[in-house]
């Protein structure tokens, strides 16, 4: 029977030999493929830290072999726990690996590192690009590994290249934001939020709950559902409408917006009804919703059905039960969420004005298949904000696009492969005129 | 999306604090620290906080590790009531300045009753298979008599 040193030994080599390895498989991909500042310093990271794991290893063995003291329980459980965080880190190493440049919309990247940037207190957070094999984009966080100053966004593989689809990744910002705001403790409209919550748990749940377990489970809905809403609310401000529209998109895609559970909330997420509603008071409020309500689009339309659904109608479904009072706790909430958002977010009327005023040019380049990075105004060029092009880019996808294509030889609006080409276009377009007000930003700030 | 894998460090931040709190009263009962007054501090928040039945805080950032449902669940499974109470007890004793023969047994104890948690929060790192979600009926009878 081996000894207990001799098990430790042979645990700990295992350990080394996992850490190794992926420090290996980092270096060779780094010289392969080009990669942001950001996925570049979490490479580093990962060496750092694996030099760090195989010293701390080795040196526990080393004390263990060469002094009296003994192995015990406790050695094993370091052990496992050292095992446990790379078997952690080895699940993001693959998806930052595949993040490589040439499969992300890089402008929009950098336009949303720059957003988050203007964020108080966040004016130096990177953000990491994880291209996962779901369907689906999230902002991942392990709980025991929280990073401060780096925000893991994953995004779906299939969906990298589409810029439309990705503007969705404000939305996985906003739960950085969210957890951020939760470490830092300094903003005041934060805080009573946190108030309003527990207000409303202490009325309406708590006594009722019988154990710190179920309290616990109880709150931690509420949270999420909070985080959901802020997060919607967080990207509006900086998107605009067109974060709406995406989320439409992409809910569909997934089979989320389906007329039988669109009051329905689950343990993670507000009923899209209620989330669509907020979205349209807050475009509203911020004037962004005067310059799209008319749209001729079912977008728009759908946003007006969902708001108009009445509370009553909303049902928190778990384990296909509806659950009662959890979800009139939760709309008590629902107003300190927007005066959070407004407290953190740039002020955005200015946006919707420029908007309001640029789309119609801003379509006649796409109809004419020209970037709209400059615009003639009174002799001279302009240029819109990015913001604008993103906007006015999705208002004439929803609207225009057979437009575009009658005006061209052999190409069929009902035709899918065609249709598919020109959304790609009108992306590709959009992108360019993003990065072109970069590159004039980034001169203008070099002199 | 996280994988299970992922979903599950919350286990390990629990294990974690187990481990930071054995590994410093195994150094007291060894003889070669002294009594680890901020860990046990940081234990002795964490219980209380779980023995009010709310350790939950909105507005706090979760990384502490007895604040999810699945954190105070695991505890709950691995230690009955008065376990707990015996814990929040004996930490609190070895806090105390007074001179106190029992010290290293009482330590001991602790050491042992955090194993035990440690144990089980590894074994749901590990595995698959997620902590029982809350029981649904017991939930809605909680509510509706409110």
């Amino acid at each position: 029977m081996p000894s207990p040193q001799n098990s430790l030994i042979h645990e700990a080599t295992s350990v080394f030999r996992l850490v190794e390895s992926i420090d290996r498989y980092v270096a060779e991909h780094e010289n392969l493929f080009a990669y942001t500042d950001a996925t570049q310093d979490f490479f580093s990271d990962v060496h750092t830290g694996a030099a760090a794991t195989k010293g701390s290893v080795a040196e526990l063995i080393r004390k263990l072999s060469q002094t009296p003291e003994r192995a015990e329980l406790r050695h094993q459980r370091e052990l496992l726990i050292h095992k446990g965080h790379w078997r952690t880190l080895h699940t993001y190493i693959k998806p930052a690996t595949d993040a490589h440049t040439l499969n992300l919309p890089l402008p929009l990247i950098r336009m949303a590192t720059d957003d988050l940037r203007t964020t108080p207190g966040m004016s130096e957070i990177a953000i990491v690009v994880l291209l996962t094999p779901e369907l689906m984009f999230y902002h991942n966080m392990p709980q025991s590994h929280f990073d401060s100053e780096r925000v893991f966004v994953e995004v779906p593989y299939s969906q990298g290249p589409s810029f439309f689809a990705s503007l969705i990744i404000y939305h996985e910002l906003g739960h950085y934001v969210f957890e951020k705001l939760k470490m830092d403790q300094a903003s005041r409209a934060f805080v009573d939020l946190a108030d309003a919550q527990e207000q409303a748990f202490a009325q309406r749940l708590g006594p009722a709950l019988p154990s710190a377990s179920l309290s616990s489970w109880a709150k931690g809905r509420l949270d999420a559902w909070t985080k959901e809403i802020f997060c919607d609310l967080f990207a509006l401000r900086h998107l605009g409408p067109a974060f709406s529209f995406t989320l439409i998109d992409f809910l569909a895609l997934i089979g989320l917006m389906e007329e039988e559970t669109v009051s329905t909330f689950d343990q993670e997420h507000p009923a899209a009804a209620l989330r669509f509603r907020e979205q349209m008071t807050r475009l509203d409020k911020d004037g962004w919703w005067a310059h799209v309500s008319d749209l001729p689009s079912e977008h728009v339309e759908l946003m007006k059905r969902l708001a108009r659904k009445n509370e009553s109608d909303y049902i928190f479904e778990f384990q296909n039960t509806g659950i009662p009072v959890f979800v009139e706790a939760f709309l008590s909430i629902v107003p300190s969420i927007h005066a959070l958002v407004v407290a953190i977010t740039p002020h955005s009327p200015a946006a919707a004005e420029d908007f309001g005023r640029r789309r119609q040019e801003i379509e006649e380049c796409l109809l004419h298949g020209i970037v709209p990075s400059k615009l003639l105004a009174d002799g001279t060029t302009l240029s819109p904000k990015p913001v604008s092009m993103i906007n006015a880019a999705y208002c004439f996808y929803l609207t225009r696009l057979p437009e575009l294509m009658k005006k061209l030889e052999n190409q069929e609006d009902w035709n899918l492969e065609h249709r598919k080409n020109w959304v790609e276009r009108l992306e590709a377009w959009t992108m360019k005129g993003i990065e072109d007000a970069q590159l004039l930003a980034q001169s203008a700030d070099d002199g | 999306m996280p994988t299970d894998l992922q979903s599950r460090t919350q286990y390990l931040a629990l294990a974690e604090f187990c481990q930071r709190i054995i590994s410093s009263l195994s150094e007291y009962v060894n003889g070669t620290a002294e009594v680890p007054a901020s860990d046990l501090q940081a234990v002795l928040k964490a219980l209380q906080s779980v023995q009010s039945g709310d350790p939950y805080k909105f507005g706090q950032r979760a990384a502490a590790a007895l604040v999810s449902y699945e954190q105070v669940r695991t505890l709950e499974e691995v230690w009955k009531l008065p376990q707990l109470d015996d814990a929040v007890k004996l930490t609190g004793d070895l806090l105390t300045n007074e001179d106190d023969d029992d010290k290293v047994a009482k330590a001991k104890k602790v050491i042992d009753l955090f194993s035990k948690l440690q144990a089980k929060a590894l074994w749901n790192f590990e595995q698959p298979k997620q902590t029982a979600p809350p029981d649904v009926g017991e939930l809605c009878r909680a509510l509706k008599t409110a």
